[in-house]
């Protein structure tokens, strides 16, 4: 696995590589080579087959990662390919010439996440919400916890109390560094 | 057979769904026909976006087991070992001999659950209604072996980090031996209706095809791509739980098309029984059903991602489950098969298929919009 | 297309005349499985409202409702379960610390009204509350109720040193321990300072150790003392107790406070300086003492602390062994003290004239004098040579190790090689056994009225003494002293039988007449007790302040009868331990700016 990162190495500029598990190599290239590199792997290596391709949003960092998976199904092995694209103008080239799958994978990601792949054929078109204005629900800045309040809420007469508050207040807990 | 349309020029439009149309759940075929032949058509989802994956980031690892099974209505436990298996990677947790079993049989039930259910599915698209009622009878059966094993009937929520939650109930193997006897004599009478049957075999015959040179092209698995003579499968391909220590058979055909793949699931049946009489069989009687995690409340799990998969009954299924230091995921993706075969494969099978073949067609693959959509 | 498959499909006619395929409805009417999870069951006596259910319920359908008053041990809460959103995971029963929670089997329930479909399980009567079947705990548990185990020195050296026997959690080690902690905060009820528990073992937990000491400051001002030897009796009520082994509440204290050699920097203390221009006069440096001291000096009062003894800390001093709570961790507090400017005069006692000083030229005088006197044992022969109390022999020899005092003879009272007899069973005689292995002695007995179960010392300490080789003999009631003829001292005791008291209390040791057991020793400790020592204050004083055996009564301000005389502590509580105490002392400080107006 270790000498394909190599193989890998010597064409493209591999930030990070990390041996997961012996049928799973990850490795971080940057979105220059990515393209490229998945092009090179679909038509020159046994990993020609996407298993999945999605995003994940590193907020902290400003930063989007796509993970594409690749599988060689005869040498039983798969290749993570990481690649970090900037989060506040998030586009990146599609892939769905080399794997039609990806049409459906970058459509969601435009809808969920707002990441744009120009020239994949449905960008934009809605795929599982319909008429949503919100930010793209996927990205970790939207409150789902505030959004079901909201949609759905609770039903009447609940109330809760919390066993530590009603501990503390019955029992007159208090802080004595600081004045309350 | 086509009927040959005078007004070709003439396209109409048709929605077909998003009423569950069987055993596909709820999605819609957006379709242009001309005459009864479909030029092209597209898969619409999005009836049954629940957000689980979001859902998920926002939970403690172990609150995500009640989320997870309800992805997959015949095979909950696929995600249920897959949310395990890839959060223990993660975690660093080793699971015990005795949850290997226990997990292998859990996983080979559901699968048997979910093969039967489609054999019915398959036959009941084609308008052979007794099917059906026989394999839901059936799979009523499997299920009561989970009833008693997991304490729920459709989704059990048995598996943990560690582990299972419960060890198997006295008495259990004979019950769900007198079960699988009751699938293997009703196989017979299926096999007369449907596989034997040279009405049937002419309905689904050389009916929704696929090509294996899309294999190169997209990740195509499971009965879809077994039925285009590629012996793949998780189970052997990435062995996992106790799959390496199980004699059973990858079945493969060559047909590519509906009665192709129906056949692959009436002899996968047999192996799956099979199987599952094995694990019973060579499973260890003692020994703990989980190891001990941390505690669930305030586990933290360094930063780290994997991709798990294992082989459900349509095909491979894999968690892509990333962690971040914190007490929740950071991301979990759930690749279902269907999520390649409902949409990429599926449109390109569209073209030029009869409209009255569309929903056998789709059953075969099979599509389960739950978890194209999560 | 062949004959035979196009009549294939004619060949399941055979079942026309079989029995029909489908199932009768009375076949489906079976009754669930075993483990079927069904609505929910509570005992609602052994559930303690701990809130662990509703906090793992990712449905949020459980809340936590008020039920009966909150106690030490229970919030006094109980789970009301919404099925507008349950799923029916069990969970909430796989959490259930107490393993009173539990799914029934039972799932059909048909009501018009959909405000029943939430009740209070255990509480609202159902008729499936005492279904066994069902999802319960008990079987298995989802939470692990082992503690991280403690490294010691081991057992069988250790009696030859006066190195600290518990070696403290390693960094890894503590935060698996505080991650164990499930938050609910039944423990501060039962913590007489009522300490910020939960709260302090998450930021252990999380590494921010800053954090943790001072949360723990916030109502403690030894932790480091109470870190290695309080009596912790928020771990009896921990939830994890119920079914396992309580969180190392007090182990996870010591760990924050070790992690500073000096605290001074790290406590930062955000308090009005009301007490500017006021004095208070604290008599006993003990942990009731430098309480009072340490919150108020930070509260701008002029503290002047007046303690007998060179050192301060009092019974932690002077009666706790140092190999459970060493000198430099005594130390780092009292510099906490001066830090706070407090003015610290050891080696002065007060006595009934300095008292009246104090009182006229403070404007609160604070008592945290303790119990000095060690109670007699009340047998023949208790006057021997070679008979001591525990108090004054532990005494003597704390000032003889640790201090320069002359006031004690340069020679210990056991010798090595001497055997030696402990009569008593609590701390004070657990300390004095295992202080004597470690001077010398060959053999160390302790003897005791009742049964090991009923020792009022803590079941570690127990425990240790026992590794360390001590020996413990129940049941057995002194009866006399003899001196034998080589002069050494004869324990006469005779066996006890156990009697059952009122209910609620321990039996009682009666003694079996006629059997005497001699147990022949070189020196006898007697520890069964400690009392009020008031003799310091004039005899008006006394009567004002004491009743005629010396105990303080104290309003809840913690004032006695003497106006502007406050007392906490030993003398005052009946519980007698180092938190009790703070707690007296804590109370103390809200009491005095509170008697002067100033707030
Ligand atoms: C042997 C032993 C072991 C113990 N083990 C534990 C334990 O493991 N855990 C625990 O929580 N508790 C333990 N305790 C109890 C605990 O130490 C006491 O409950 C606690 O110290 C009481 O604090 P205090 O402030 O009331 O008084 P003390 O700590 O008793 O301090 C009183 C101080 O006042 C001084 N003093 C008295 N009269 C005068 C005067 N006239 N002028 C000036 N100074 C005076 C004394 O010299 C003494 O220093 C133990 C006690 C003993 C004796
Ligand atoms: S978890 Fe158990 S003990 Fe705690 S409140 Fe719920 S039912 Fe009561
Ligand atoms: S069974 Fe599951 S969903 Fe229902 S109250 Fe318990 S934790 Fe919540």
């Amino acid at each position: 696995m270790n000498e394909f990162v190599q193989e890998i190495q010597a064409r493209f500029e591999v930030l990070w590589s990390n041996p997961q598990r012996p049928d799973l190599m990850q490795i971080g290239v940057r979105q220059v080579n990515a393209l490229p590199l998945l092009t090179w792997l679909k038509s020159n290596t046994g990993y020609f087959i996407l298993n999945h391709f999605s995003a994940v949003d590193w907020i902290e960092d400003g930063e989007f990662q796509l993970t594409y998976l690749l599988t060689d199904y005869a040498a039983r092995r798969s290749l993570m390919v990481c690649v970090r694209i900037d989060r506040a103008a998030p586009t990146a080239e599609s892939v769905h010439h080399l794997w039609p799958e990806a049409v459906t994978y970058e459509q969601e990601m435009f809808e969920m996440f707002g990441i744009s792949f120009p020239g994949s054929p449905r960008q934009g078109v809605d795929l599982l919400l319909e008429g949503w204005e919100d930010i793209p629900p996927m990205r970790r800045d939207f409150d789902t916890a505030a959004f079901a309040e909201e949609a759905f809420g609770f039903r009447p007469g609940r109330t809760h109390t919390n066993p530590r508050d009603r501990v503390a207040i019955a029992f007159g807990q208090k802080g004595f560094l600081h004045d309350h | 057979m086509t009927i040959e349309n005078p007004h070709v020029e003439k396209e109409t439009q048709l929605w077909v769904g998003p009423q569950h149309p069987g055993v596909t759940g709820n999605m819609a075929i957006q379709v242009w026909l001309t005459g009864d032949t479909i030029q092209r058509g597209i898969t619409h989802v999005g009836y049954l976006h629940r957000g689980f994956e979001k859902l998920m980031e926002r939970r403690k690892f172990i609150q995500s087991f009640p989320i997870v099974c309800r992805i997959c209505v015949p095979e909950p436990d696929t995600n249920e070992y897959l949310l395990a298996a890839s959060i223990e990677e993660l975690g660093g947790i080793t699971i015990p001999e005795k949850a290997v079993w226990l997990r292998t049989l859990v996983l080979e039930m559901s699968r048997l659950a979910s093969l039967v259910q489609q054999i019915g599915g398959g036959a009941g698209a084609t308008g052979l209604g007794a099917v059906p009622n026989w394999t839901y009878t059936l799979r009523d059966y499997i299920l009561d072996s989970f009833e008693e094993l997991t304490g729920g009937r459709v989704y059990h929520m048995y598996m943990v980090y560690g582990g299972v939650r419960r060890d198997l109930p006295v008495g259990f193997a004979e019950r769900m031996e007198a079960t699988l006897r009751k699938i293997e004599e009703r196989l017979p009478y299926i096999d007369k209706v449907t596989f034997q049957s040279s009405v049937w075999r002419e309905r689904t015959q050389g009916v929704g095809l696929t090509d294996p040179a899309w294999v190169k092209e997209m990740g195509i698995s499971g009965p879809a791509i077994r039925a285009m003579g590629f012996a793949r499968d998780v189970r052997r391909d990435f062995p996992y739980l106790a799959y390496p220590e199980l004699d059973f058979s990858v079945i493969t055909s060559t047909g590519g098309d509906i009665y192709a793949r129906m056949e692959i699931r009436r002899h996968e049946v047999v192996e799956s029984i099979k199987i599952i009489r094995q694990v019973l069989q060579k499973m260890p009687k003692d020994g703990p059903v989980a190891a001990p995690i941390p505690n669930v409340f305030t586990w933290r799990i360094p930063t780290g991602q994997t991709y798990v998969r294992a082989e459900a009954s349509r095909g491979e299924m894999g968690y892509y489950t990333v962690t971040d230091g914190s007490d929740k995921v950071r991301r979990v993706h759930v690749r279902g098969a269907s999520y390649v075969h409902g949409f990429a494969m599926a449109e390109r099978m569209f073209e030029g298929l009869n409209i009255a073949d569309l929903h056998p067609t789709l059953v075969s693959i099979p599509t389960c919009p739950p978890e194209m959509e999560r | 297309m062949s004959l035979k498959n196009a009549l294939a499909p004619f060949g399941i006619w055979a079942r026309a005349l079989a029995r029909p395929y489908t199932i009768p409805v009375e076949d489906i009417m079976r009754a669930p499985a075993d483990r079927y999870r069904g609505w929910h069951t509570n005992d609602a006596e052994a559930c303690i409202g701990c809130g662990s259910c509703s906090d793992i319920c990712q449905n949020a359908a459980i809340d936590m409702v008020v039920n009966r008053d909150a106690t030490k041990g229970d919030t006094g809460l109980r789970p009301m379960v919404d099925y507008g959103r349950c799923c029916w995971c069990a969970l909430c029963v796989d959490v259930c610390p107490s393993g009173s929670l539990g799914l029934s089997s039972e799932y059909t329930w048909v009501d018009k009204d959909p405000e029943v479909f939430r009740y209070v399980p255990g509480v609202d009567k159902k008729p499936w509350d005492d279904d066994t079947k069902g999802w319960h705990g008990g079987e298995w548990d989802l939470i692990n109720h082992d503690r991280v185990p403690m490294s010691m020195l081991p057992g069988e050296t250790r009696g030859q040193t006066w190195a600290e026997v518990v070696l403290g959690y390693s960094e890894e080690e503590a935060q698996r321990e505080a991650a164990r902690c499930l938050e609910c905060g039944i423990c501060t009820a039962a913590c007489p300072a009522h300490m910020h528990i939960p709260e302090y073992i998450g930021a252990i937990r999380d590494g921010n150790y800053e954090q943790a000491v001072n949360l723990i400051y916030e109502t403690n001002p030894m932790p480091e003392m109470c870190g290695k030897v309080c009596t912790r009796r928020c771990e009896d009520v921990c939830a994890h107790a119920k079914q396992g082994e309580p969180v190392a509440i007090r182990w996870l204290k010591r760990f924050a406070t070790e992690r500073f050699d000096d605290l001074r920097e790290v406590i930062k203390a955000d308090v009005a300086p009301i007490g500017v221009g006021k004095r208070v006069a604290v008599i006993g440096g003990g942990p009731s003492g430098i309480t009072v001291a340490y919150y108020l000096a930070i509260r701008g009062f002029e503290v002047n602390l007046y303690e007998a003894l060179p050192t301060l800390g009092g019974a932690t001093f002077f009666g706790i062994p140092k190999y459970r709570f060493p000198m430099p961790s005594l130390e780092k507090q009292v510099d906490m003290l001066r830090g706070a400017g407090v003015k610290l005069h050891v080696n002065s006692p007060v006595d009934a004239a300095l008292f009246e000083e104090l009182r006229s030229t403070h404007d609160a005088v604070f008592i945290g004098a303790g119990l000095m006197r060690g109670k007699a044992m009340r047998v023949e022969g208790e006057d021997a040579p070679g008979v001591v109390n525990a108090l004054t022999f532990l005494l003597e020899h704390h000032l003889r190790n640790n201090t320069d005092s002359d006031k004690v003879s340069k020679e210990p009272v056991v010798l090595p090689g001497m055997k030696v007899a402990v009569v008593g069973g609590g701390n004070t005689a657990i300390d004095a056994a295992r202080v004597s292995l470690r001077l010398g002695a060959s053999e160390v007995v302790i003897s005791y009225r009742r049964r090991k179960e009923d020792m009022p010392a803590d079941w570690e300490e127990i425990e240790d003494a026992e590794h360390e080789n001590i020996q413990i003999d129940v049941q057995a009631i002194p009866l006399r002293i003899e001196q034998t003829p080589d002069g050494r001292l004869d324990l006469i005791w005779g066996p006890a039988e156990m009697v059952a008291d009122k209910p609620g209390a321990r039996p009682k040791p009666v003694l079996v007449e006629g059997v005497e057991n001699h147990l022949v020793v070189d020196r006898i400790i007697g520890a069964i007790g400690q009392g009020p020592n008031l003799r310091w204050l004039s005899p008006e004083a006394q009567g004002t302040i004491a009743d005629k055996w010396g105990w303080i009564k104290v309003n809840e301000d913690g004032m006695t009868g003497m106006p502007g005389v406050f007392a906490g502590g030993d003398l005052v509580n009946e519980t007698a331990d180092a938190i009790s105490a703070i707690a007296d002392g804590l109370r103390v400080v809200q009491g005095i700016p509170r008697w002067l107006g100033l707030q």
